[in-house]
Protein backbone atom coordinates (compact mmCIF):
# COMPACT_ATOMS: atom_id res chain seq x y z
CA UNK A 1 0.00 0.00 0.00
CA UNK A 2 1.09 3.55 -0.63
CA UNK A 3 1.80 5.40 2.60
CA UNK A 4 0.44 8.83 3.45
CA UNK A 5 1.89 11.39 5.85
CA UNK A 6 1.00 10.88 9.50
CA UNK A 7 0.43 13.42 12.24
CA UNK A 8 4.09 13.90 13.02
CA UNK A 9 5.20 15.00 16.48
CA UNK A 10 2.25 13.60 18.44
CA UNK A 11 1.31 10.34 20.10
CA UNK A 12 -0.62 7.97 17.77
CA UNK A 13 -4.31 7.65 18.67
CA UNK A 14 -5.07 9.24 22.03
CA UNK A 15 -3.49 9.52 25.47
CA UNK A 16 -6.05 7.19 27.07
CA UNK A 17 -5.06 4.19 24.99
CA UNK A 18 -1.38 4.87 25.76
CA UNK A 19 -2.10 4.72 29.49
CA UNK A 20 -3.58 1.28 28.76
CA UNK A 21 -0.64 0.24 26.55
CA UNK A 22 1.88 1.29 29.24
CA UNK A 23 -0.09 -0.72 31.84
CA UNK A 24 -0.03 -3.70 29.46
CA UNK A 25 3.75 -3.42 29.01
CA UNK A 26 4.27 -3.20 32.79
CA UNK A 27 1.97 -6.18 33.37
CA UNK A 28 3.81 -8.42 30.91
CA UNK A 29 7.20 -7.21 32.19
CA UNK A 30 6.13 -8.65 35.56
CA UNK A 31 5.24 -11.95 33.90
CA UNK A 32 8.60 -12.03 32.11
CA UNK A 33 10.33 -11.40 35.46
CA UNK A 34 8.42 -14.41 36.83
CA UNK A 35 9.69 -16.39 33.81
CA UNK A 36 13.32 -15.30 34.44
CA UNK A 37 13.20 -16.14 38.15
CA UNK A 38 11.54 -19.51 37.49
CA UNK A 39 14.03 -20.29 34.69
CA UNK A 40 17.04 -19.46 36.86
CA UNK A 41 15.72 -21.74 39.61
CA UNK A 42 14.55 -24.57 37.31
CA UNK A 43 16.82 -24.45 34.22
CA UNK A 44 16.13 -28.08 33.21
CA UNK A 45 12.34 -27.65 33.28
CA UNK A 46 12.63 -24.59 31.01
CA UNK A 47 15.07 -26.32 28.68
CA UNK A 48 12.73 -29.28 28.16
CA UNK A 49 9.42 -27.38 28.36
CA UNK A 50 9.31 -25.87 24.84
CA UNK A 51 10.05 -29.31 23.30
CA UNK A 52 6.76 -30.59 24.80
CA UNK A 53 4.72 -27.61 23.59
CA UNK A 54 2.98 -27.68 20.18
CA UNK A 55 5.36 -25.35 18.28
CA UNK A 56 3.15 -25.19 15.18
CA UNK A 57 0.37 -23.58 17.26
CA UNK A 58 2.82 -20.86 18.32
CA UNK A 59 3.94 -20.29 14.72
CA UNK A 60 0.34 -20.10 13.46
CA UNK A 61 -0.54 -17.62 16.22
CA UNK A 62 2.51 -15.51 15.31
CA UNK A 63 1.50 -15.45 11.63
CA UNK A 64 -2.08 -14.49 12.64
CA UNK A 65 -0.83 -11.70 14.94
CA UNK A 66 1.62 -10.10 12.49
CA UNK A 67 -0.87 -10.45 9.61
CA UNK A 68 -3.76 -8.86 11.52
CA UNK A 69 -1.35 -6.09 12.58
CA UNK A 70 -0.48 -5.56 8.93
CA UNK A 71 -4.18 -5.47 7.93
CA UNK A 72 -4.90 -2.85 10.61
CA UNK A 73 -1.93 -0.76 9.43
CA UNK A 74 -3.48 -0.96 5.93
CA UNK A 75 -6.89 0.10 7.35
CA UNK A 76 -5.25 3.19 8.91
CA UNK A 77 -3.40 3.95 5.69
CA UNK A 78 -6.58 3.65 3.58
CA UNK A 79 -8.53 5.87 6.01
CA UNK A 80 -5.78 8.47 5.87
CA UNK A 81 -6.01 8.40 2.07
CA UNK A 82 -9.76 9.15 2.38
CA UNK A 83 -10.87 5.70 1.20
CA UNK A 84 -13.28 4.71 3.98
CA UNK A 85 -14.75 1.71 2.12
CA UNK A 86 -11.31 0.24 1.57
CA UNK A 87 -10.42 0.93 5.19
CA UNK A 88 -13.53 -1.02 6.31
CA UNK A 89 -12.56 -3.98 4.16
CA UNK A 90 -9.08 -4.05 5.71
CA UNK A 91 -10.67 -3.91 9.16
CA UNK A 92 -12.93 -6.87 8.34
CA UNK A 93 -9.84 -8.78 7.11
CA UNK A 94 -8.07 -7.89 10.37
CA UNK A 95 -11.02 -9.16 12.45
CA UNK A 96 -11.23 -12.47 10.54
CA UNK A 97 -7.47 -13.01 10.94
CA UNK A 98 -7.46 -11.99 14.61
CA UNK A 99 -10.37 -14.36 15.36
CA UNK A 100 -8.08 -17.17 14.23
CA UNK A 101 -6.05 -16.57 17.40
CA UNK A 102 -8.69 -17.68 19.99
CA UNK A 103 -9.75 -20.52 17.65
CA UNK A 104 -6.15 -21.74 17.40
CA UNK A 105 -5.71 -21.34 21.15
CA UNK A 106 -8.78 -23.53 21.71
CA UNK A 107 -7.21 -26.27 19.58
CA UNK A 108 -3.85 -25.79 21.29
CA UNK A 109 -5.36 -26.31 24.75
CA UNK A 110 -7.19 -29.40 23.45
CA UNK A 111 -3.88 -30.71 22.10
CA UNK A 112 -2.20 -29.96 25.45
CA UNK A 113 -4.84 -31.81 27.45
CA UNK A 114 -4.61 -34.85 25.16
CA UNK A 115 -0.83 -34.83 25.80
CA UNK A 116 -1.27 -34.53 29.60
CA UNK A 117 -0.01 -30.92 29.71
CA UNK A 118 -1.85 -29.26 32.59
CA UNK A 119 -1.11 -26.17 34.68
CA UNK A 120 0.14 -28.50 37.40
CA UNK A 121 2.38 -30.61 35.14
CA UNK A 122 5.46 -28.59 36.08
CA UNK A 123 6.73 -25.07 36.76
CA UNK A 124 7.34 -24.35 33.05
CA UNK A 125 3.74 -25.25 32.17
CA UNK A 126 2.34 -23.17 35.04
CA UNK A 127 4.20 -20.08 33.76
CA UNK A 128 3.24 -20.97 30.17
CA UNK A 129 -0.50 -21.19 30.92
CA UNK A 130 -0.44 -18.09 33.12
CA UNK A 131 1.33 -15.90 30.54
CA UNK A 132 -0.32 -17.19 27.35
CA UNK A 133 -3.87 -17.14 28.77
CA UNK A 134 -3.28 -13.58 29.99
CA UNK A 135 -2.17 -12.67 26.48
CA UNK A 136 -5.29 -14.34 25.05
CA UNK A 137 -7.45 -12.12 27.29
CA UNK A 138 -5.63 -9.00 26.01
CA UNK A 139 -6.10 -10.19 22.42
CA UNK A 140 -9.85 -10.72 23.04
CA UNK A 141 -10.11 -7.12 24.29
CA UNK A 142 -8.40 -6.03 21.08
CA UNK A 143 -10.84 -8.08 18.97
CA UNK A 144 -13.80 -6.47 20.80
CA UNK A 145 -12.17 -3.10 20.05
CA UNK A 146 -11.97 -4.05 16.36
CA UNK A 147 -15.72 -4.77 16.28
CA UNK A 148 -16.33 -1.39 17.96
CA UNK A 149 -14.14 0.44 15.44
CA UNK A 150 -15.90 -1.39 12.56
CA UNK A 151 -19.30 -0.30 13.96
CA UNK A 152 -17.98 3.28 14.15
CA UNK A 153 -16.76 2.99 10.56
CA UNK A 154 -20.26 1.89 9.49
CA UNK A 155 -21.68 5.12 10.97
CA UNK A 156 -19.04 7.20 9.17
CA UNK A 157 -17.49 8.30 12.48
CA UNK A 158 -14.01 8.51 10.95
CA UNK A 159 -12.62 10.60 8.12
CA UNK A 160 -9.23 11.19 6.51
CA UNK A 161 -8.73 14.14 8.88
CA UNK A 162 -10.07 12.60 12.11
CA UNK A 163 -9.68 8.89 12.87
CA UNK A 164 -7.96 8.87 16.27
CA UNK A 165 -10.20 6.02 17.51
CA UNK A 166 -9.00 3.77 14.69
CA UNK A 167 -5.34 4.68 15.32
CA UNK A 168 -5.81 4.10 19.08
CA UNK A 169 -7.10 0.58 18.42
CA UNK A 170 -4.27 -0.01 15.94
CA UNK A 171 -1.69 1.07 18.56
CA UNK A 172 -3.19 -1.29 21.16
CA UNK A 173 -3.23 -4.22 18.72
CA UNK A 174 0.37 -3.57 17.62
CA UNK A 175 1.48 -3.44 21.29
CA UNK A 176 -0.29 -6.79 21.87
CA UNK A 177 1.51 -8.14 18.78
CA UNK A 178 4.94 -7.01 20.07
CA UNK A 179 4.31 -8.76 23.40
CA UNK A 180 3.30 -11.94 21.56
CA UNK A 181 6.57 -11.88 19.58
CA UNK A 182 8.45 -12.24 22.90
CA UNK A 183 6.05 -14.86 24.33
CA UNK A 184 6.42 -16.97 21.18
CA UNK A 185 10.19 -17.20 21.61
CA UNK A 186 10.06 -17.84 25.34
CA UNK A 187 7.56 -20.70 25.38
CA UNK A 188 7.55 -22.26 21.92
CA UNK A 189 11.15 -21.94 20.71
CA UNK A 190 13.77 -21.29 23.40
CA UNK A 191 14.81 -24.74 24.62
CA UNK B 1 15.09 1.91 10.46
CA UNK B 2 13.33 0.80 7.26
CA UNK B 3 11.72 2.82 4.54
CA UNK B 4 9.86 0.02 2.82
CA UNK B 5 6.22 -0.48 1.87
CA UNK B 6 3.99 -2.21 4.41
CA UNK B 7 3.67 -5.21 2.05
CA UNK B 8 7.43 -5.70 2.12
CA UNK B 9 7.49 -5.27 5.90
CA UNK B 10 4.76 -7.89 6.29
CA UNK B 11 6.82 -10.36 4.20
CA UNK B 12 9.84 -9.49 6.35
CA UNK B 13 7.84 -10.29 9.51
CA UNK B 14 6.71 -13.64 8.07
CA UNK B 15 10.27 -14.47 6.97
CA UNK B 16 11.65 -13.67 10.44
CA UNK B 17 8.98 -15.96 11.94
CA UNK B 18 9.95 -18.72 9.48
CA UNK B 19 13.64 -18.28 10.38
CA UNK B 20 12.80 -18.56 14.09
CA UNK B 21 10.75 -21.71 13.49
CA UNK B 22 13.58 -23.25 11.48
CA UNK B 23 16.22 -22.48 14.14
CA UNK B 24 13.89 -23.83 16.86
CA UNK B 25 13.17 -27.07 14.98
CA UNK B 26 16.79 -27.61 13.84
CA UNK B 27 17.82 -28.73 17.33
CA UNK B 28 20.49 -26.03 17.55
CA UNK B 29 19.07 -24.60 20.77
CA UNK B 30 19.82 -25.98 24.21
CA UNK B 31 23.51 -26.53 23.56
CA UNK B 32 26.38 -24.51 25.01
CA UNK B 33 26.19 -21.83 22.34
CA UNK B 34 24.64 -18.40 22.30
CA UNK B 35 24.62 -18.14 18.48
CA UNK B 36 21.16 -19.66 17.75
CA UNK B 37 19.68 -17.72 20.67
CA UNK B 38 21.15 -14.48 19.33
CA UNK B 39 19.68 -15.29 15.89
CA UNK B 40 16.13 -15.88 17.16
CA UNK B 41 16.15 -12.82 19.43
CA UNK B 42 17.79 -10.77 16.66
CA UNK B 43 14.73 -11.78 14.61
CA UNK B 44 12.49 -10.70 17.53
CA UNK B 45 14.22 -7.34 17.70
CA UNK B 46 13.83 -6.72 13.96
CA UNK B 47 10.15 -7.77 14.07
CA UNK B 48 9.51 -5.56 17.10
CA UNK B 49 11.23 -2.54 15.49
CA UNK B 50 9.17 -2.94 12.30
CA UNK B 51 5.93 -3.03 14.28
CA UNK B 52 6.96 -0.10 16.53
CA UNK B 53 8.36 2.21 13.84
CA UNK B 54 6.18 1.40 10.86
CA UNK B 55 2.89 -0.20 11.91
CA UNK B 56 2.54 1.81 15.15
CA UNK B 57 4.06 4.81 13.35
CA UNK B 58 6.10 5.77 16.41
CA UNK B 59 8.84 6.84 14.02
CA UNK B 60 6.91 10.12 13.74
CA UNK B 61 5.90 10.37 17.43
CA UNK B 62 7.77 12.41 20.08
CA UNK B 63 11.23 10.89 20.57
CA UNK B 64 10.69 10.17 24.27
CA UNK B 65 7.60 8.11 23.49
CA UNK B 66 9.30 6.07 20.80
CA UNK B 67 12.36 5.54 23.01
CA UNK B 68 10.15 4.25 25.84
CA UNK B 69 8.66 1.51 23.66
CA UNK B 70 11.93 0.62 21.90
CA UNK B 71 13.62 0.70 25.34
CA UNK B 72 11.04 -1.75 26.72
CA UNK B 73 11.73 -4.16 23.85
CA UNK B 74 15.51 -3.80 24.30
CA UNK B 75 15.26 -4.30 28.07
CA UNK B 76 13.12 -7.45 27.82
CA UNK B 77 15.29 -9.05 25.12
CA UNK B 78 18.51 -8.19 27.03
CA UNK B 79 17.09 -9.70 30.23
CA UNK B 80 16.14 -12.91 28.37
CA UNK B 81 19.62 -13.21 26.84
CA UNK B 82 21.24 -12.55 30.24
CA UNK B 83 19.14 -15.19 32.02
CA UNK B 84 19.84 -17.70 29.22
CA UNK B 85 23.58 -16.96 29.39
CA UNK B 86 23.61 -17.38 33.17
CA UNK B 87 21.83 -20.73 32.68
CA UNK B 88 24.57 -21.89 30.28
CA UNK B 89 27.42 -21.19 32.70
Amino acid sequence: MQSYPVNAGRIPGNKGIWAGICAEFVEFTMMFVIYFVARLNHPEAFKLGPTAIWTTAGVVNTVLMVTSSYFIACAVSAMRAGNTQRSQRWMIAAIITALGYPIMKFHEIGWNLSHDIYGTTGVFFTVYYYTTLNHLIHACWGILGMFWVLARMKTNAYSAEQHDGLVALASYWHATDIIWLIIFQLFYVLA
Amino acid sequence: MFNLSSNTLWLLLLSATGLTYWVGESGQLGHASMVPVLIIFGASLVKGLVVINDFMELRHAPKLWRNLVVGWLGFVISAILLSYWIGLR
